[in-house]
């Protein structure tokens, strides 16, 4: 197996008294990393700290072979970061700016030049790119974002809340090239996101933060519990009867995002089976058209992870589901 | 359909880390500032002191021979170039205007359009330290500041030289060229630090521009000669900035107090009641302070801005 692109080593980050992030160990091989928590959970200063741009108050995190606290430079060199704020420099045009975030990051005049028109086309931005930023849009100027963190040709790639602001259209067509990335081209990715839906369709891996401690991490496949205990359910007919007689009976019934039934049993109450589903639809007269056990989706898994307790200081920080399936 | 395309190829050659990074900060930063073409035209001010310098030097192919230029006209006239000329250049009123004013146009807004346009987070994220960022700033202030201070005095050195008949002169001139380059670095490197220390503070740039005029207006007020004999006190001349300068830049070209050219230009000693150790010593200690404020106030905000 391939040497860990990303490890964090029992990773302290403090700001005075406030600890954002506590004691984080995590070990990522490659590919694409969901990194998922809400507001204030110590998502960017993990990155901060990973980039070398915070000093940790313990622990070390790993870049591609380089402890980022004693080499950041050498880490910055190879590793390529979308900050979440609107950032760019006033003034410059498309062109100009990525250029210069390569003349930054140490390429010659010529290859910084060159590498600008190549970025700028990959994002979609060839024909804005004598613009200047100043008056691109928003989707536009996170192109442009994502173009000045590719210019240097980074193997390790950090995203901090890419799509946000950013139309259903726009954000689709960003997510397909972060994919095409990662698939394609040979660059690991960090997606640092609380959109849950863009983390499920990019990444393999995913790290749940919550008030600077690990929640969960690992392959997301292997963190989703495989039956969540509960039922996706159609009915020929009416809706209503079933539902009644299931409430009746205990059990939760939601609608979820792909509008389908779930039936899930109250807690406490006894495991559902598919025997008893039929029983109960019976009872209601209505007629069952497909009975599916549920499986969990990753906003399940982040629920979950969030009331779990939190991880601790894991010494081998392997894929660990947070709780057992049900 | 997908925005990417296949045009994204990996770059062959080996990465090390990238030196001098300032270099590219300095270029763009120049670059920007004089796409804006109205900000060349404070730089006439530095036309006048350079022009009368320029007659200086070509004084002996304008007059008939056999004339005393030191005494023409009842105006004192002095031809070539000296440390004097170097110094009357400048020291002059309209050219520590011309100083002052791209201080501010060029400096003011460096690190504070920096913050608010969030590029802190760019520079920073890139192979870059505190101190390439300070390096990138502090060059492009001077470089814009050296085509109305460094340059014209260059050329005025080389001017002389090249009109002149004497065989020797590239020697006898050339221990000058670095007392030029000494002085005309002293006479602006202390404003553009201290500019982008305020640049670095203040939350605009209209706040940069108002918090630098201050600073240098009010030092020069308090260390008017007025002001001291009100209060009987000489040390409260060191407190103009300006003057602390001048006196240092005084001492660096040499200059032996002597008539004015064209009772122009004056090159009588500045703060004459001090030697130029205590003046020297509040020049640094303003740029110590000046680099003090960026480096605390920039690595404050890159911390908080997490």
């Amino acid at each position: 197996m391939s040497e860990p692109v990303l490890i964090a080593d029992s990773l302290t980050v403090r700001y005075g008294k406030r600890v954002a992030v506590d004691r984080l160990s995590v070990s990522f091989s490659g590919g694409c990393l969901g990194l998922l928590g809400q507001n204030g959970a110590g998502k960017s200063s993990f990155l901060r700290a990973a980039l070398g741009l915070v000093k940790p108050a313990s622990g070390r995190a790993v870049l591609l072979g380089l402890e980022a606290a004693r080499e950041g430079k050498r880490v910055r060199r190879n590793v390529g970061y979308m900050p979440e704020r609107e950032c760019h420099i006033p003034g410059l045009t498309g062109v100009e700016f990525v250029s210069y975030c390569g003349r930054l990051a140490g390429l010659s005049v010529a290859d910084a030049r060159r590498r600008s028109h190549e970025m700028l086309a990959y994002v979609g931005l060839r024909d804005e790119r004598y613009r200047k930023v100043d008056d691109y849009s928003r989707g536009m100027k996170q192109r442009a974002k994502l173009a000045a963190a590719l210019v240097h040709d980074p193997a390790l790639l950090f995203l901090d809340e890419p799509t946000n602001g950013l139309d259903p259209r726009s954000r689709r067509e960003f997510l397909a090239t972060v994919q095409d990335l990662t698939r394609n081209k040979n660059i690991h990715v960090v997606l640092s996101s609380h959109l849950l839906q863009d983390v499920e369709s990019v990444a393999n891996d995913v790290l749940v933060l919550d008030r600077g401690q690990v929640r969960a991490s690992g392959p997301i496949q292997s963190l989703l519990a495989r039956d969540a205990g509960g039922f996706a359910i159609k009915v020929a007919g009416e809706w209503e009867p079933f539902q009644r007689v299931l409430e009746q009976a205990g059990h939760l019934v939601h609608r979820d995002a792909r509008h389908q039934w779930i039936v899930r049993p109250a807690s406490g109450a006894a495991p559902l089976s598919v025997p008893a589903l039929f029983a109960l639809a019976r009872s209601s007269r209505t007629l069952l058209r497909e009975v599916v056990p549920e499986e969990e989706t990753l906003e399940d898994l982040f629920m979950r992870a969030l009331s779990a307790p939190a991880a601790g200081t894991p010494a081998a920080p392997s894929p660990t589901p947070v709780a057992e399936p049900r | 359909m997908p925005i990417y395309d296949q045009s994204y190829r990996h770059i062959d050659s080996v990465k090390q880390p990238p030196r001098f990074v300032w270099l590219a900060m300095i270029g763009v930063g120049v670059r920007l500032f004089f796409r804006d073409k109205r900000r060349l035209f404070p730089g006439v001010l530095s036309l006048i002191p350079f022009a009368v310098g320029l007659i200086g030097v070509l004084l002996p192919f304008l007059l008939p021979q056999g004339v005393n230029t030191n005494e023409f006209g009842g105006l004192a006239l002095k031809s070539g170039v000296d440390g004097s000329t170097i110094y009357s250049f400048l020291t002059f009123h309209t050219e520590w205007l011309a100083i002052f004013l791209y201080a501010l146009l060029a400096g003011a807004g460096l690190v504070t359009n920096d913050l608010k346009a969030n590029a802190l987070e760019l520079y920073f994220s890139r192979p870059l330290t505190l101190t390439d960022y300070y390096l990138g700033k502090l060059g492009t202030v001077l470089w814009v500041m050296s085509f109305f201070t460094l340059w014209p005095s260059v050329l005025l050195w080389v001017l002389d030289l090249s009109v002149s008949s004497a065989p020797d002169r590239l020697w006898t001139q050339l221990p000058l060229l670095p007392r030029i380059v000494a002085a005309a670095s002293l006479a602006t490197l202390p404003y553009a630090m201290l500019v982008l220390a305020v640049s670095a503070v203040a939350r605009s740039q209209r706040l940069a521009v108002v918090g630098f005029a201050a600073i240098v207006g009010v030092t020069q007020i308090l260390g008017n000669d007025d002001f001291a004999a009100m209060f009987e006190n000489d040390a409260l001349q060191l407190i103009a900035l300006r003057d602390c300068i001048d006196r240092v830049v005084f001492e660096v070209l040499g200059v032996v107090p002597t008539g004015s050219t064209f009772g122009i230009l004056d090159t009588s000693e500045p703060l004459s009641a001090f030697g130029w150790t205590a003046p020297a010593v509040v020049v640094v200690g303003w740029m110590l302070l000046s680099l003090l404020v960026f480096y605390r106030r920039v690595r404050a905000i890159e911390i908080v801005a997490t």
